[in-house]
């Protein structure tokens, strides 16, 4: 990918390309923005979508947040200062805050009545996983909801991640494996005891 | 991938379990991840493509764009204004509108009768010789005159009662003056008084013109009685206090070298320079700022000319005859001399100062001229010239040069006999604009009408011929007259003024300013000699 005006570091990635803003306190040019924007959206947003849906359970819950964090992107692309990770993060973590906000005091329907209709097998078993997950991510910490997303919805590698964090590679890796571990136990813990 | 730590003694869990099982579970966790489905991302990139498309190409700095946004508010005002002002100017072809660059309108209506009040002859002289015969050195040539003056009162004095019509007029110079006065208008408050013979303490003066409110208080307690040799020395600290150069000017240092005389010192005192310019006599601004009260009082300035020359008085030149034989003022008396020469302005300052430089011939010759002049010396002769000059002809030709300059008048004297009252007088309408429809005149924007002594202002006129001959003049809003005789000035809502009768009449809510008081009318009307009649409360 061309970098952009000094700004942003390529570096690949398995699916997609995506940049690192460096210096964005300049004004971008309308193409610049353009293609980071792009960049952005191709490199992070089905992992982004992927949290909201994990975190919400609702598909259109889901994308109606997804939408907003990249509207949010798009009318701020310029606030993009550091890793367009961690910005994102900032983002995504609003809009949910905003959502559970507006949500909390509703009591939750019991799961029997969200969806009445017979599913196959599978379909029930991931459903069910989907459940699970999305209440142990409730009851991890904000640095470890913060370390599920980077490494397991968007993929960053531990080396990025220690840079956003400001720790070692290795040291990460260490809070990785204790964040999974208490993830495991959480959803574990739930399925164990129905 | 994630690497389980091996020296972790606080993770239970890890311990017991190896990195394949992790990795498994991990991965797992990862398939187990839900996904949103690809039409609801479609529809994501779609919003966020048209929200890309509804911004801006570039953003645009943003003190550049609150410049830009000033700019354009600017811009909108300005044109804003142009367009009311474009728009609210009247097409108006008939209109002469007045610009700074164009002259006010200005028309002439010929008045059909002798207008304004006709001058008051004095009983006095305009020239005062013989009650100044001591001064001028002729008290053994009267005889020679042919025609003595007639029988007249005295000059009024401080000590005689003030006249009945005096008070009235002496009450409003002091309620104009204000208090506390500025010099001028005290300057002048102190001569109406000297002139009716009214004592009263001198008030306390504030600039401008206090030098000269000084300077002719001292002059006027000359020549000091022998009782009160010392009285000099109050004004005259005063007069320091004003100005600080005042001890080394002309006449405060001859009032200082008379004091001393009076005050019984033998020589002068050693700090007089007599230095700076002689100008006139104190008694020169006295007489100015007197005619302005007048005036100011609404006294036409021919009347107020007449009553300031007939009621002079040069007693003060007797204290300055006194100190030119003072033995102690010998070193200085040319100068003395030289300066009360410059000085002279009226013809018995000149010829006195010209008796103490020993011109006598000098004297003579002009005092002979004088004589000539029979107006002068004469009020019955004053009287008839003056009612066949008219008020306006006895300002501009006989009175204004007088008071400008009478010993230069008697040396040059104007051949008064040329002139003719045939002069018709005319009321004269100024305004900003006028307009012309079917024959009748329109005047607005500070419009003024001078018909002889006569102003008055307003804010719109109107010029249309009468039913018979003459024009009326009507006029409306902010109506303010001034110039009438015994009226300090007035106001109404509507007046109409007849060039062939020369009366004008006020109407709606009159208020006239006499002396003493204000009148409230609903309407009345004044006659072209300044009487007010029909007066309705």
């Amino acid at each position: 990918m061309a970098r952009a005006r000094g700004a942003c570091k390529a570096r690949s990635q398995p699916t997609q390309s995506v940049t690192e803003c460096n210096t964005p306190a300049a004004p971008l040019d309308s193409s610049e923005r353009q293609r980071q924007i792009e960049a952005l959206f191709r490199g992070y947003a089905r992992g982004v979508g992927s949290y909201a849906l994990a975190r919400v359970g609702d598909p259109q819950v889901a994308e109606t947040i997804v939408s907003n964090v990249f509207l949010i992107v798009v009318r701020r692309i310029e606030q993009c200062r550091s890793s367009p990770a961690a910005w994102l993060w900032s983002i995504v973590r609003s809009e949910l805050a905003r959502y559970f906000r507006q949500h909390r005091p509703m009591a939750p329907l019991p799961a029997t009545c969200l969806d009445p209709a017979p599913r196959p097998p599978e379909i029930a078993e991931g459903l069910e996983m989907q459940s699970r997950m999305r209440q142990a991510l409730e009851r991890l910490t904000e640095e470890q909801q913060r370390i599920v997303y980077l490494k397991f919805f968007l993929d960053v590698p531990n080396t990025q991640i220690a840079g956003e964090l400001g720790l070692s590679a290795s040291n990460v890796g260490v809070i990785v494996h204790r964040t999974l571990a208490r993830l495991r136990e959480l959803m574990e813990t739930r399925s164990s005891n129905p | 991938m994630t690497q389980p730590p091996t020296n972790n003694s606080t993770d239970s869990a890890s311990d017991d379990r190896s990195d394949a099982d992790w990795a498994r579970w991990a991965q797992t966790f990862r398939d187990a991840r839900p996904v949103l489905p690809e039409a609801a991302m479609q529809r994501i990139e779609d919003g966020m493509r048209r929200e890309m498309a509804q911004r801006p190409a570039t953003r645009m700095n943003r003190k550049l764009s609150i410049l830009v946004i000033i700019a354009i508010v600017l811009i909108g005002a300005a044109a804003a204004e142009w367009f009311i002002s474009h728009h609210q100017a009247p097409p108006a072809p008939l209109v002469i509108r007045n610009t700074p660059a164009t002259p006010r309108v200005r028309d002439e209506y010929p008045l059909d009768v002798p207008f304004g009040p006709q001058l008051i002859a004095p009983d006095q002289p305009i020239l005062q010789l013989a009650e100044n015969a001591d001064l001028i050195g002729e008290a053994e040539s009267r005889s020679d005159h042919a025609r003595p003056s007639p029988p007249r009162p005295a000059v009024p004095s401080p000590a005689s009662q003030p006249s009945a019509l005096a008070s009235p007029l002496l009450r409003a110079a002091a309620r104009v003056a204000g208090e506390p006065p500025d010099g001028w208008h005290a300057l002048g408050l102190l001569e109406m008084r000297r002139a009716a013979g009214v004592a009263a303490p001198l008030p306390q003066a504030v600039p401008p013109g206090v030098v000269e409110f000084h300077l002719d208080a001292c002059w006027r307690m000359l020549p000091l009685p022998a009782d009160r040799a010392d009285a000099l020395k109050a004004p005259l600290q005063s007069l320091r206090k004003e100005d600080g150069q005042a001890s080394s000017q002309f006449w405060p240092s001859d009032f200082q070298l008379y004091s001393a005389m009076k005050t019984g010192k033998s020589q002068p005192p050693p700090d007089l320079a007599f230095a700076g310019a002689v100008g006139t006599f104190p008694s020169r601004a006295g007489e100015q700022a007197r005619f302005d009260m007048l005036v100011e009082l609404g006294t036409p300035k021919a009347q107020a000319a007449l009553a300031v020359m007939t009621s002079r008085s040069y007693r003060p030149l007797l204290a300055l005859r006194e100190l030119d034989r003072w033995q102690g003022a010998a070193a200085c008396r040319d100068r003395l001399r030289d300066g009360y020469l410059a000085a002279a302005h009226d013809l018995v300052e000149r010829v006195f100062a010209l008796r103490l430089l020993g011109r006598d011939r000098d004297a003579d010759a002009l005092l002979a001229k004088a004589r000539q002049i029979r107006y002068l010396n004469d009020p019955r002769d004053l009287a008839v010239l003056l009612a066949r000059l008219g008020p306006a002809n006895a300002w501009t030709q006989l009175l204004q040069p007088l008071m400008r300059d009478e010993a230069g008048f008697i040396q040059n004297p104007p051949n008064l006999d040329q002139i003719s009252p045939a002069i018709p007088a005319r009321a004269i309408v100024q305004a900003d604009a006028k307009s012309t429809q079917e024959g009748v005149g329109v005047y607005t924007g500070h419009v003024t009408i001078n018909a002889g002594p006569w102003k008055l202002a307003c804010d719109k006129l109107t010029a249309f011929r009468g039913s018979e001959q003459g024009t009326l003049l009507s006029a409306a809003g902010h109506i303010h007259i001034t110039g009438i005789l015994g009226l300090m000035g007035g106001t109404a809502d509507e007046a109409t003024f007849d060039t062939a009768t020369g009366e004008l009449k006020l109407a709606g809510h009159v208020r006239l300013e006499t002396w003493e008081h204000a009148v409230e009318l609903k309407s009345c009307s004044i006659s072209r000699t300044g009487e007010v009649r029909n007066q309705m409360r």
